[in-house]
């Protein structure tokens, strides 16, 4: 410890005496405190943080069913299919539908992939994943779980002629 | 530590706050009011401030005598009491960033270089550094600098050990040594 700090703090912090006016002011009545906001402002911090949450839900749910951007461009089933198999290891045969446009596919993990697709001038998608699960389709040799983001059965002409 | 009881004098004027005397407040407040005042305007740094600290504290004290029970000493009661009122008069002002504490700190300290203000002015600036200080460290160098308290009465009064007195007066000493090296 500096001693020259020591000695300037013990020469500047020395005790005072307290004013005569003291007793007065601890005698005098309080002001009154500061109006308490409204009670809409108390709870406009957690309901703007409430409503913040909300938004980034829905705008993670609305990415979620938004159509995927494709990682692999190409408006050929059998490239795309190619390279599904190759890449996330789902052997989808795609095939060309009429009024149906393959736009790409894009791997989401391992087993599961988003093949993007056009209809009507809309850009769709569908997920596709292996195994059986709740919309279980079968295919020769396979079973994969597909959910589309819209209810058209666009997503089946990918693969079969309806 | 401190004593652990108030010595006979203090404790009638103690059953006679509770008993609703006048004249016993105003001995009491008496007794202890400058060192409730230099407490808070060591700590405000500002004597409006330190007023109403010492308001707080005194209307604390009278209305809550009747849970003192004797466990600790009466004047470290009233140190609580103090501590207590500065730190949430601290806690309930409207905080400047702290480089604009910094600034209004060398704003008030006085900038004549006069030989004969030499001492005062270095009061000045040595208090000014203070108040720069977080609240908890500013209030161990208050009570250990203008109380003159040990580091033990000191962890008694703000309720930690005396390590972390010992702690926070070693930063609070490297602090001041780094804002008042240009001195």
């Amino acid at each position: 410890m500096s001693d020259w700090i020591d000695l300037q703090l013990a020469h500047s912090l020395t005790p005072l005496k307290a004013p005569d006016a003291l007793w007065d002011h601890v005698c005098a009545p309080r002001p009154k405190p500061a109006p308490r906001r409204h009670e809409a402002f108390r709870w406009a911090a957690p309901c703007a943080v409430a409503a913040c949450v909300l938004l980034l839900l829905i705008r993670s749910t609305s990415l979620e069913l938004r159509p995927a951007h494709p990682q692999f461009v190409s408006n050929d089933p059998v490239a795309v299919q190619h390279w599904m198999a190759h890449e996330a290891g789902i052997p989808v045969p795609l095939r060309p539908a009429p009024g149906v446009r393959v736009k790409g596919a894009r791997v989401i993990r391992q087993g599961v992939v988003a093949v993007v697709y056009e209809v009507d001038g809309r850009t769709e998608s569908v997920t596709i994943s292996r195994g059986a699960g709740a919309s279980p389709c079968k295919l020769p040799g396979h079973t994969v779980t597909l959910a589309a983001n819209t209810a058209s059965d666009a997503a089946c002409k990918l693969c079969h002629s309806l | 530590m401190m004593r652990t009881a108030p010595d006979t004098c203090e404790y009638e004027l103690i059953q006679a706050c509770r008993r609703g005397e006048p004249d016993a407040f105003r001995a009491l407040f008496e007794a202890h009011k400058d060192k409730v005042y230099s407490i808070a305007l060591r700590f405000t740094g500002d004597r409006s401030l330190a007023m109403d600290v010492a308001q707080d504290t005194f209307l604390k004290l009278f209305s809550s005598l009747g849970e003192f029970r004797g466990d600790s000493a009466f004047s470290t009661w009233v140190y609580r009491l103090v501590v207590n009122a500065c730190l949430d008069h601290k806690r309930r002002s409207w905080r400047l960033a702290p480089l604009a504490g910094e600034l209004i700190a060398v704003l008030r300290a006085p900038g004549n270089s006069l030989d004969a203000l030499l001492h005062s002015e270095m009061r000045d600036r040595v208090r000014a550094a203070v108040e720069t200080l977080s609240p908890d460290m500013r209030m161990v160098v208050v009570l250990r600098y203008t109380e003159g308290l040990s580091y033990d009465q000191i962890a008694e009064v703000m309720g930690c050990s005396a390590g972390t007195v010992a702690s926070r007066l070693n930063r609070a000493h490297k602090a001041l040594e780094r804002k008042l090296s240009h001195v």
